[in-house]
């Protein structure tokens, strides 16, 4: 009864607000093609007049938005690519593919690359893009702080120019990485500008001249970011001539502007509970798999996480199914314990996720961890009572945290949660974000963003044990193998070759568990279809890429 | 005087009829999380449903994201939040009478030393101090209670020091005086007892009061989010979309008519002691 009152009310509240603003908003029947044609619309937007406006909120501040000030790998790094281009682009399965360049040829031992640069490109300026801004681009970051562009070019051996569009980049060793790590990340700078500002301090310089398919004509920090289509872009002008990204802190209250049609469109995942509400008319929602990864991380170094059985008895005693279907009500994907994503190219498929708690006790039984009174085990004289960080800020962690402290329970684990928020639980996890400086943790929720799974070859740094290398070691596991392997990744040009050593990683990681890898959260990005439906779903990484915007690449 | 002596008798110990509509209301309440154990359906920590469910036989008060009964919930939570409520009053009542009685007893620099300090206590910006503070010392329950109780002394503090004022120029304290007791015998035998009916009711409101901050707390995700709290269950139906739902009729309403409840019952039984200790209040 009070339902219908309800639905009465909204009702005519729908009927007043369909009639004031008729015109700009029609009702949602109108257009309601059938669903079958729905699919169809992303090859008619890209022939169709461009979308004049859309409203995209973000959740937090991204600085002033140019390769050195961005905040967040996502979405500020996206956004930031939409003004810069790279020499390379990956495509919706994540295969670098040229973009700024025209050709990209690879010597035979992998150790140098010919690359050829398209003709008339331009800066937002008018100034011609010539390979000499290339060269710049790569000597300056390379003076710069900048990791996620700085370390994959440490390779460069040598730049040499030919021409205004040939260049030719020799490298110290052979990178098979290089084209996905370097030349599709690495953002080319206008030498004109950027020459005469100190790389030691390029956070501070606010000029936003790029050769991208947008020119960002605002940025307030904190408040709204503004782009305007680059009418001239060598791909054709992009598909929606205005993009504004107002930030909007509160994932609940950017939901609630997204239904009300304040936003077109939201850069988070839409929370699993949600989904359902958004997959209807106005709405529709992208899906895919993420590569965003969930798992629990161990202090290796630290008893009784020093001992293989240990870990490998708390990951068999972790129903991750359970964990999937309870937390993410399904919409996630199981991970395999070897780390990477199961969709991966590389994955070895017969690397599974196990769940056997009989298994688990027999393992602890193994290593002389008897129950005691309280039916928490006793190892070395010490009980099994363990701490178990997670940020104070993402309730599904939490509640994962939550869950596992039961599963491991059930075991014989007694497992404290302490919540803490982001900096706090850094500093103890990763201090620094560098993991030669130590850590003082037991177990952590962790996870690392989507673009680490997009080169597989990335494996090696989260178990290598020179913090030089294993830049994401943050557990300090050591392994004479794994080691040995990782070097090998390194300078392994051969496809075949890469790919073995690769699973031999993959393999050791599973059986050796430095983390129990979880879950990795499926992609669920809700929209207004009728603003805008050309979005172009990048692999692992969502919708909110450049992809989505210039209809021209790969046409 | 007969009519008055049945009235009396007809309310009780004189508490008035707001005061025992408050002491029903609690006693509930209390006993039901005394009880929780027998009277719960559920472990509140296990999964029993699916997740998002909404009301039915199997759960009163449908399930929460992860498939916990919130009723089951709600009363193990009541332990916590009147644990924490209790505590930080005693802790706050202590510290506020011992200060208030000695800086109304000896006066003085003391006083004015302990008053200043007080008033101190009083301006300072309370939610920001407390998550501060919270964060610093982790979120136990004991910590908690310490940490509220720290912050609420002043109040209790200033009333009690102002009723002392005027108990200590009192003949029986002057006479007590004369006749030679020293100042712990006439703190302890004259001043004491004199505002122990003070102290009960601060101790009332403080309890609502700590029960609020502690929801206000667990609400901001700063309390311990895996501890099962009223403010607790209110942090996840907040950050897993209830307001934005249906959900908000069985997740959002029920843990907040127990706190306002609570708050509630705690007032009433304050007027209650009120007219104990002030015949004056009392129906002639």
């Amino acid at each position: 009864m009070k339902r219908h009152a309800l639905g009465l009310v909204l009702f005519m509240v729908a009927a007043i607000v369909a009639g004031a603003c008729g015109p700009s908003a029609p009702p949602a029947s109108i257009p309601a093609a059938p669903p079958a044609n729905a699919s169809a619309a992303p090859a008619a937007a890209a022939v169709k007049a461009p979308v004049p406006s859309m409203r995209i909120a973000i959740l937090a501040d991204e600085g002033t938005l140019t390769p050195f000030s961005y905040k967040f790998g996502y979405p500020g790094q996206q956004m930031m690519y939409l003004t810069y281009d790279t020499l390379m682009l990956l495509d919706s399965e994540n295969v670098p593919k040229p973009l700024l360049a025209r050709e990209v040829k690879v010597s035979a031992d992998g150790g140098t690359y010919d690359i050829t640069l398209r003709t008339g490109l331009r800066w937002h300026d008018g100034k011609p893009l010539t390979n000499a801004d290339v060269k710049f681009s790569i000597e300056y970051i390379l003076k710069t702080t900048r990791a996620a562009f700085r370390t994959p070019l440490r390779t460069v051996d040598s730049v040499t120019l030919s021409g205004t569009e040939g260049l030719s980049i020799k490298l110290t060793t052979p990178n098979p990485s290089f084209p996905v790590r370097a030349l599709a990340a690495m953002p080319v700078l206008p030498k004109h500008i950027w020459e005469a500002v100190d790389p030691t301090k390029p956070g501070e310089f606010k000029s936003t001249v790029g050769s991208g398919p947008y020119k960002l004509i605002e940025a307030t920090p904190d408040t709204v970011y503004r782009m305007q289509a680059n009418a001239d872009y060598f791909l054709g002008a992009p598909s929606v001539s205005e993009l504004i990204f107002p930030v909007i802190k509160d994932l609940n209250t950017a939901l609630q502007a997204l239904r009300t049609g304040e936003v077109q469109a939201l850069v988070r995942e839409v929370p699993p509970e949600q989904i359902a509400q958004f997959s209807q008319a106005p709405f529709k929602i992208a899906t895919g798999p993420g590569f965003a990864s969930t798992m629990l991380q161990f202090n290796d170094q630290r008893a009784p996480f020093d001992r293989k059985e240990v870990r490998q008895a708390i990951d068999l005693a972790i129903d991750k199914a359970k964990l999937v279907e309870t937390l993410l009500l399904g919409n996630a994907t199981v991970a395999t314990p070897g780390f990477l994503h199961p969709s991966s190219p590389f994955h070895d498929p017969t690397v599974r996720a196990q769940f056997d708690v009989a298994k688990a006790k027999q393992l602890l039984d193994q290593v002389g961890a008897a129950p005691g009174a309280d039916g928490v085990r006793v190892l070395g004289g010490k009980p099994m009572a363990v701490t178990l960080l997670v940020y104070s800020n993402n309730p599904i962690r939490l509640r994962a945290a939550e869950l596992i402290m039961g599963m491991l329970k059930d075991v014989g684990i007694k497992v404290t949660v302490r919540a803490l928020d982001t900096n706090a639980l850094d500093a103890l996890v990763w201090p620094d974000f560098d993991v030669a400086k130590g850590r003082d943790f037991d177990m952590s929720m962790w996870g690392w963003s989507a673009p680490v799974q997009v080169d597989a070859a990335r494996i090696a740094e989260f178990v290598h044990s020179d913090p030089k290398f294993g830049t994401g070691n943050i557990g300090g596991y050591k392994s004479a193998a794994a080691d040995a392997l990782g070097d090998q990744i390194q300078v392994t040009a051969d496809e075949a070759k890469r790919k073995g050593l690769i699973q031999s990683v993959e393999k050791l990681v599973a059986a050796d568990v430095p983390f129990s890898m979880l879950y990795f959260e499926n992609g669920t990005y809700a929209y207004r279809a009728q603003t805008y439906d050309g979005w172009v779903y990048q692999k692992g990484l969502g919708i909110y890429t450049k992809l989505s915007f210039i209809p021209g690449f790969g046409r | 005087m007969a009519d008055g002596a049945a009235r009396h008798r007809a309310y009780g110990l004189g508490f008035g009829a707001v005061g025992t509509c408050g002491l029903l209301l609690l006693g509930a309440i209390v006993v039901t999380a005394l009880l929780a154990p027998w009277v719960a359906p559920y472990d509140p920590q296990l999964t029993t449903g699916r997740p998002f469910s909404a009301p039915s036989l199997a759960h009163w008060l449908g399930t929460n994201d992860i498939g916990q009964d919130i009723l089951s919930e709600l009363i193990w939570g009541a332990r916590v939040s009147l644990a924490i409520g209790a505590l930080a009053a005693i802790v706050g009542t202590s510290l506020g009478t011992v200060i208030g009685v000695v800086g109304g007893y000896f006066g003085g620099r003391l006083d004015a030393l302990l008053m200043r300090s007080a008033d101190v206590v009083l301006v300072i910006p309370f939610l920001p101090l407390m998550i501060l503070l919270a964060a610093y010392v982790g979120p136990s329950v004991a910590s908690l209670a310490v940490v509220i109780g720290i912050l609420v002394w002043a109040r209790p503090a200033r009333v009690i020091r102002s009723f002392v004022l005027s108990q200590r120029s009192r003949d029986y304290v002057t006479a007590a005086r004369a006749l030679g007791a020293r100042d712990g015998r006439i703190l302890r035998f004259c001043i004491f007892p004199s505002v122990i009916s003070l102290v009960l009711a601060e101790f009332v409101q403080l309890t609502s009061r700590a029960i609020l901050l502690e929801a206000a707390l667990a609400f901001l995700g700063l309390g311990d989010p895996i501890q099962k709290s009223w403010g607790s269950v209110l942090f996840y139906a907040q950050s897993r979309g209830a307001l934005l739902s249906q959900a908000w009729v069985w997740w959002v309403l029920p843990p907040g008519l127990l706190i306002t409840g609570t708050v509630v019952g705690f007032a009433l039984v304050g007027f209650g002691l009120e007219r104990i200790f002030t015949p004056r209040l009392r129906p002639r």
